[in-house]
């Protein structure tokens, strides 16, 4: 009896899953979906790297290579990961099979939003290919592929699903972006995992991070691709806008009551980059958000996206909306419902007093008789590692956590980095991170103003002033410029300045 | 004393360039003279500021604010509860139990004596823990936050926060160092909670503010 129900079973289950075989079957045949179509939209990308060194900016670190799969779109664009190619000094760009490699070159990279498009040296190479189509949203609990090579050329594809759609940090932690998280077990075989993901044969976005342990992959999806290259295609590029803002949820009822507000949703202002678009636009911290665009926002922060579902206001300010588009804010202050417009603007490095990254870019220093002054920078503090927030100097890390809180006029924070031993430093080897205020009596606001007070010792001294312990300290003028070559030599450094 | 001014003599020896002094045949750091004293005695200074040399008599108080970095023996921990919210002061004793890792918290502990802190803020009153219960359900987030101001009192020491509580008033705000959200208690709240706190978490002193 049991051997007979178990073969009804079977067959029952045979002839249900026929239909679906068949219908996966065409859609495999479809354009673009088969291997060797595919494989004219793919492209191995090897990049060499190498980044500097802050503990001694003069130098670079030994170069290291990154590998990862390009996919081509139109225009004979291949885009990548930003990371991918950050601090590149060579890129290499191969077809799945055969042997022909051309060099490339970084079209367009926006570290925000991670991605970057590369061209190659040889605009003939791509003879032959086919771009991708990008394709549109997708749902949680859609398929996709994402797609690999092996050493021969052939395609690996890895199905998985997409388990969650949300905004959130990526990379270069400057923004919020949206963001697909797809289960699926990748095998670790490019060196990286910069690799395409597909739907029905079409991008549907580019995998940045894998963790191994969750099997899951963070996917940049189309949303933001297509921001990019319509950013790219603008006159200037356009780049990814940003708010300044910071919020917490309205979730707790007490505080609801206190603030009197009767409407469900909203969030609460917490804190405002002071030369960010919200903090210009007149929005102040204790506000309250009720909508953006005319479309409300809950008490987490979240909209309601007409692809997406309820995700966080970030995906409507920073990929729907460009900088320079107007968006209306209501806001609840004291009691009283305002509308701010808000000019939506790409971050701007000036406004910063803490670079957040710098890539593709040398740190700028000044060596004063052995002294090592440089700005504070986010990859400074990050050479003390994995838990620098808790290994780096804490006033430092304090510095570049509260930095909205520093006076309007701080300029950027000039640091004694390190003491080089020379005759003209004995006494002083132990000092190290500590803040300069000033230099020569001048107020010392970057490194381009302690270069130019260095220019003009007072008495034959330069006297360097600091935040903290030893308050001061002084060299004489006429010794370090006397011993300038010898320190050149001696710690092999081809120039004391780099601004 | 001030910036600038260069010590020559401590109690008549005279100080190396490298800050030592000799003493029993030895280069010993010049703090030794110190050292060897005891609470309310005098240290001389003789010193050169500006050119011009002067000698200074240093009478040797209490260390504060040096002693809220240096371990302390003997000494009961001093507390706060309300609404199921700990108040303590933080001190070294504080930190090495707790080990917090709140940014602000850590500045304001390690620069309290170098950055002038204790003056404007004699003790750093923190939000130590949070006895779980209805009315404090969201204020989990702001565990190791250095207290600011209630009601718009600025809180600069613990007995500061216990006034502040002690005022008759519906709503006690609590706002933190950096202006995020407040954490916001209802007085009915907090009063219908108070049996049940004390109950549940056999609280036996809301408060403890002697050493």
């Amino acid at each position: 009896m049991k051997a007979i129900s178990l073969q009804r079973i079977l067959w029952v289950a045979l002839f249900f899953s026929c239909p679906l075989w068949a219908a996966s079957a065409i859609e495999n045949t479809a354009p673009g979906a088969s291997d060797e179509s595919l494989s004219q939209s793919l492209l191995r990308v090897n990049s060499t790297n190498q980044v500097y060194e802050f503990f001694q900016p003069w130098i670079k670190k030994p170069p290291f290579s990154r590998r990862g799969i390009g996919a081509l779109l139109d225009g004979g664009r291949i885009l990548v990961t930003a990371e991918l190619v950050a601090n590149s000094t060579f890129i290499e760009i191969e077809k799945p099979a055969g042997t022909k490699k051309s060099s490339a070159v970084v079209e367009r990279i926006d570290y925000t939003c991670n991605l970057a498009v590369l061209r190659p040296v040889d605009s003939a190479f791509l003879e032959g290919m086919k771009p991708l189509d990008l394709n549109g949203p997708l749902r949680v609990g859609d398929e996709a592929t994402v797609l690999q090579l092996e050493p021969n050329g052939d395609i690996a594809r890895t199905l998985g699903l997409i388990t969650s759609i949300s905004v959130g940090s990526y990379p270069a932690e400057s923004g919020l972006f949206l963001l697909f998280k797809l289960g699926a077990p990748l095998q670790q075989r490019d060196g990286s995992f910069t690799l395409p993901a597909i739907h029905k044969g079409r991008l549907i976005g580019m995998v940045m991070r894998y963790d191994l342990r969750n099997q899951s992959a963070d996917i940049v999806p189309t949303a933001v691709i297509r921001h990019f290259l319509e950013g790219i295609d603008s006159p200037a590029y356009r780049g990814f806008g940003r708010l300044g803002i910071s919020f917490a949820p309205l979730r707790d009822p007490q505080l609801r009551r206190f603030i009197g507000l009767q409407e469900s949703g909203g969030i609460y202002v917490t804190d405002l980059a002071p030369r960010g678009p919200a903090s210009i636009a007149g929005i102040k911290k204790r506000d309250v958000i009720l909508a953006v665009d005319g479309l409300p926002i809950d008490q987490d922060g979240n909209y309601e996206d007409p692809e997406y579902g309820r995700i966080l206001f970030s995906h409507l300010t920073n990929t729907i909306k460009y900088p320079g588009d107007v968006l209306p804010f209501k806001i609840l202050r004291d009691g009283k419902v305002l509308e701010i417009p808000v000019t939506i603007q790409a971050a701007d490095r000036e406004d910063s007093i803490i670079d957040e990254h710098l890539f593709d870019e040398p740190p700028k220093y000044v060596i004063l008789g052995g002294l090592v002054f440089m700005e504070l920078s986010r990859p400074y503090l990050k050479e003390w590692g994995a838990k620098w927030t808790s290994n780096a100097p804490q006033r430092l890390v304090y510095y570049d956590a509260f930095q909205n809180e520093l006076p309007a006029d701080r300029g950027r924070i000039v640091i004694l980095s390190q003491v080089l031993p020379t005759s003209d430093t004995i006494g002083y080897q132990d000092l190290d991170n500590i803040v300069v205020t000033k230099l020569n009596g001048k107020p010392v606001k970057s490194l381009a103003d302690l270069s130019e007070a260095a220019k003009q010792p007072v008495d034959g001294f330069q006297k360097i002033e600091f935040e903290e312990d030893p308050k001061f300290l002084i060299l004489d003028a006429a010794s370090i410029e006397a011993h300038a070559e010898t320190l050149k030599e001696h710690y092999a450094i081809p120039s004391l300045e780099r601004l | 004393m001030k910036p600038g001014d260069v010590i020559l003599k401590i109690d008549g020896h005279t100080v190396s360039s490298d800050g030592t002094i000799p003493l029993e045949n030895e280069a010993v750091p010049l703090d030794e003279v110190v050292e060897r004293k005891f609470k309310g005695e005098k240290v001389k200074l003789d010193i050169l500021r500006n050119g011009k040399p002067s000698s200074l008599i240093v009478p040797l108080n209490a260390p504060w604010p040096f002693k809220l970095q240096s371990h302390l023996y003997d000494e009961k921990p001093r507390f706060v509860v309300f609404g199921g919210l700990v108040f303590q002061p933080a001190d070294q004793n504080f930190m090495e139990a707790y080990d917090p890792s709140d940014q602000r918290l850590n500045y304001l502990f390690d620069y309290f004596v170098s950055d002038e802190i204790h003056l404007a803020r004699p003790e750093i009153v923190v939000l130590s823990n949070i006895l779980p219960d209805p009315v404090n359900a969201y204020a989990e987030e702001f565990r190791f936050s250095v207290v600011d101001e209630v009601n718009g009192h600025p809180i600069k020491t613990l007995a500061d926060i216990v006034k502040a509580f002690d005022e008759q008033s519906d709503y006690y705000v609590i706002q933190f160092a950096g202006g995020g959200r407040p954490i916001v208690l209802e007085r009915k709240a907090v009063d219908e909670a108070r049996p049940r706190i004390l109950e549940r978490y056999a609280v036996t002193s809301e408060k403890n503010l002697e050493k």
